[in-house]
């Protein structure tokens, strides 16, 4: 398994990552979530062995990998931009990290990712998505002890990234390889992880699996970066149920949201609703916004029984 | 860090001491100009004299030629009009010796219009006295660089925005006011940068001065070559390439500030592809037709004059008439003189071909490393990039002066002015800032993330250089060679001082043919070079094949 101890990386004289410590354990998938440029890809790297980190320690199964190069870790890393040798076509690049007996085995990864049709084409003729499998057997190919993607779905549309998302989801399964994916996008991060890790501005600030972290965001940043809904200070919220809470403390106030005769948590009156399939979200005039089942009309005092969090 | 000094090291040790070396020599020599005579400093003034003048006479006809047609490519579309364009780019790239070649056959005593206009005119002298004048000198000037005029100054005229001078228009200009006031002035960093290039190349002229200005006119680069070899002259020879080394370096600061300057983008905006107005029909035809001509006669006549017999062969009462004839490549196989020192002209295209395969070879091996090492920016390579370039700056009979300085005396045991690798380590001098700064281009290019995912994947670095880097690169190496190899198979400066009489380069072969009397001499001439021409311009197709489709 993979234990992360203290590391620290400097980048440009500023620090990238602070202190981090990590562990995947066998058959896991780490979901590692974060905005762009909160050094996910630079972690990777270092696991990888492409980049040196400051202080702290990579280690596998309790060895210490400081000073074993890149291409003797035996671990996969499958690049944002997939890094497909252009020199190389579908076949031979699935086969490139793969000693003996390697075409037998290079089918069987295409045969995974559904590409075996694709064997004697040009690289560079793929598709995003076509390139994105390519890209995943080439990894998957030498049997990695542990697998890195990062942002492997950044690059395609939406309607591929669903169906390529749950694709992946199996294969990680099925294929039992620890796993860290990067991403920075909650929706992937949830589909994917066992366990997801956030990282805010070098730190790591929560980490735990979906449901808990979801259920329990650690700070206002992890519940704004989730979307998990309205932030307020309590002291700028009127209402009685907000009066038990100190004035300075961050308030998370779900969407999810149930409509009352009269009491509840919180009045207000309806700004707007916007249609949104199963339900109707509502925002209020202060700014703060409820989904609920049944559209109320706009001008209209509503009262609302809201689940509310102190963070 | 120490990995990349590693990597550089080779290529660092043979400047040392092939380039910095001799031109140590040089300056060591040099600073015994005291001893030299009042009336050989004189020579040497009157001579940096006359290669400033005929450098800044050529350069001006260069751009009163250059600028028009850069206007008239930028400003027309027509069919033809990229041929056109490439025709006259072609001569840049020829060696000296085969443009030379081309106008000796076209204009010189021998050449097509003098035996044409004896013949039907029942003339008994030539009547175009061409070679051995100053407008020789300058036409060839002028065939070979306009290239340069119409390439950098047509280039900022497409990147002009043509909203500036139809501002100006609305402002009450006329069109030719406008071109005045605002064009031109734009166009001025362009123009100066290419002109600095131009009179660069003119001012280290050396094979169109010496085969087509004949004994009468003396440069620095002739002279530095004749007081070299002829006169024993060593301490002047060396006082001649110090000025040639300061006026090259000075012209080139210039050049390069002048093009640092040109960089400053002017917004480019869609094109206006000009239709061609009824009225304007006629001067597109009269501009097509001059390029036409003044580029191409030149290239054609040498090809054509190799091939066609138009005056007796010595011997011969009477001259049968003019008929085509292989002739004069049949004699390329022969040995005439018997004599010890002589081979026949074939062998001298063996030599050029067997130099020119070493130098690839040498340059590739010493460029592709050093290249390595310093395509990623920094420190390093800040300090060490201007240094592999400095060749660039110095002319080649300078640096095979600084040769025979430096070699004249056995080194360790070796003495490599008698060893076959002479030429190729020279030409290597010369490659070897194309070589690296065209790797350098290519490895800047492949990005990082290829050899990371081989990395990734269990490639060890040596693998990753055989598996991935040099398959990725092939063009990029193939394109690099094939540079190395034109550039040794048409050098004539440094090869005319270091080649041994027995182990004539082909352009020295040439040359040596071209100065001596007779219509088979000059046939062989004209065989010879008309070869030079074909591989050189092979060569360069190739080159441009292969750039056309790199891609990653």
């Amino acid at each position: 398994m993979l234990e992360i101890l203290r590391l620290n990386k400097i980048y440009d004289g500023q620090p990238l990552l602070t202190e981090i410590s990590l562990t995947v354990a066998a058959g896991e998938t780490l979901c590692l979530l974060g905005a762009s440029g909160s050094g996910k890809s630079t972690l990777l790297r270092i696991i990888a062995g492409l980049e040196s980190a400051e202080s702290g320690e990579v280690r596998w199964d309790g060895q210490n990998l400081a000073d074993t190069p890149t291409h003797l870790r035996n671990f996969g890393l499958m690049f944002q931009e997939y890094a497909l040798f252009p020199h190389l076509n579908v076949l031979q690049n699935v086969a490139f990290g793969l000693r003996s007996d390697h075409l037998r085995r290079a089918r069987e990864m295409l045969a995974l990712v559904k590409m075996t049709t694709f064997e004697r084409r040009r690289v560079t003729d793929l598709s995003g998505g076509e390139q994105q499998r390519v890209a995943l057997a080439r990894a998957l190919a030498p049997a990695p002890r542990l697998l890195m993607l990062d942002e492997p779905l950044g690059a395609l549309d939406r309607a591929l990234r669903e169906e390529l998302l749950l694709e992946l989801r199996q294969i990680l399964r099925r294929s039992g390889i620890p796993a860290i994916y990067v991403t920075h996008d909650q929706q992937e991060a949830f589909t994917l992880g066992d366990k997801i890790a956030l990282l805010h501005d070098g730190h790591i600030v929560q980490a735990g699996t979906p449901p808990d972290v979801f259920a329990k965001p650690a700070s206002a940043w992890v519940a704004r970066f989730l979307g998990l809904g309205n932030l307020v200070l309590a002291g700028e919220i009127s209402g009685e149920a907000f009066a038990r809470f100190p004035a300075s403390a961050t308030l998370l106030l779900r969407p999810r949201a149930r409509r009352v005769k009269s009491g509840g948590t919180l009045r207000g009156v309806v700004a707007d609703v916007l249609f949104r399939g199963d339900f109707y979200r509502v925002t209020l005039e202060n700014g703060l916004f409820f989904d609920l089942p049944e559209a109320p009309q706009v001008g209209e005092i509503i009262f609302l029984q809201v689940e509310t969090q102190i963070l | 860090m120490r990995n990349r000094l590693f990597l550089l090291l080779p290529a660092l040790i043979f400047l040392a001491l092939l380039f910095f070396f001799p031109l140590g020599r040089i300056l060591a020599y040099s600073a015994d100009f005291a001893s030299l005579s009042a009336d050989q400093l004189r020579r040497a003034a009157a001579v940096t004299g006359f290669t400033t003048y005929q450098a800044a006479l050529s350069t001006l006809l260069t751009v009163a030629l250059g600028l028009p047609l850069a206007v008239f490519f930028a400003r027309y579309r027509f069919p033809g009009q990229n041929a056109l364009r490439a025709l006259t780019a072609i001569p840049f790239i020829l060696p000296t010796v085969v443009v030379a070649a081309g106008f000796s056959a076209l204009l010189g005593p021998r050449g097509w219009l003098n035996l044409l206009a004896m013949r039907i005119f029942s003339l008994p002298t030539p009547p175009l006295n061409f070679l051995g004048t100053l407008t020789a000198i300058l036409t060839a000037h002028v065939f070979y660089n306009t290239t340069i005029v119409i390439r950098l100054v047509g280039g900022a005229l497409e990147t002009l925005d043509p909203r500036l001078t139809q501002a100006a228009r609305t402002l009450g200009d006329s069109p030719l006011r406008a071109w005045l006031r605002v064009t031109l002035p734009l166009l001025r960093p362009a123009l100066l940068t290419a002109a600095a290039l131009v009179f660069l190349f003119d001012f280290t002229s050396y094979g169109v001065i010496l085969l087509l200005g004949g004994p009468k006119f003396s440069t620095l680069e002739v002279e530095i070559a004749a007081q070299a070899t002829q006169f024993l002259n060593l301490p002047l020879a060396a006082l001649l390439s110090l000025i040639q080394i300061f006026f090259t370096l000075a012209f080139s600061a210039l050049y390069g500030d002048q093009a640092r300057r040109g960089l400053t983008p002017v917004k480019p905006v869609e094109s206006t592809p000009g239709r061609i107005a009824r009225r304007e029909t006629p001067l597109v035809l009269l501009g097509a037709l001059v390029t036409l001509t003044f580029f191409a006669l030149p290239l054609l006549a040498l090809p054509l004059r190799s091939v066609t017999r138009l005056e007796a062969a010595r011997g011969e009462r009477t001259f049968a008439g003019q008929a085509l004839t292989l002739d004069y490549y049949r004699e390329l196989f022969i040995n005439r003189r018997d004599s010890l020192f002589y081979v026949p002209p074939l062998q001298a295209a063996l030599n050029s071909l067997n130099f020119a395969a070493q130098t690839v070879i040498l340059s590739l091996a010493l460029g592709f490393p050093a290249a390595k090492a310093l395509a990623r920016p920094g420190k390093l390579t800040r300090w060490l990039n201007p240094i592999f370039m400095l060749p660039l700056g110095v002319s080649a009979v300078t640096l095979g002066l600084g040769v025979l300085l430096a070699f004249s005396r056995p080194i360790f045991g070796w003495k490599l002015l008698t060893s076959p690798l002479l030429i190729p380590l020279a030409h290597s001098t010369l490659a070897l800032p194309f070589v690296i700064r065209n790797l350098q281009t290519a490895l800047a290019l492949l990005p990082e993330r290829y050899r990371e995912a081989a990395a990734v994947l269990g490639a060890s670095p040596w693998q990753v250089w055989r598996r991935v880097e040099v398959p990725l690169l092939a063009r990029a190496l193939l394109s690099a060679g094939i540079f190395a190899f034109t550039i040794s198979l048409g050098e004539f400066g440094a090869a005319s001082l270091l080649a041994r009489p027995e182990t004539p380069t082909l352009p020295t072969a040439i040359y040596r043919f071209l100065s001596q009397p007779g219509g088979l001499n000059y046939g062989q001439a004209m065989a010879m070079a008309t070869l030079l021409m074909l591989l050189t311009g092979l060569s360069i197709a190739l080159i441009e094949k292969l750039r056309v489709s790199e891609v990653f």
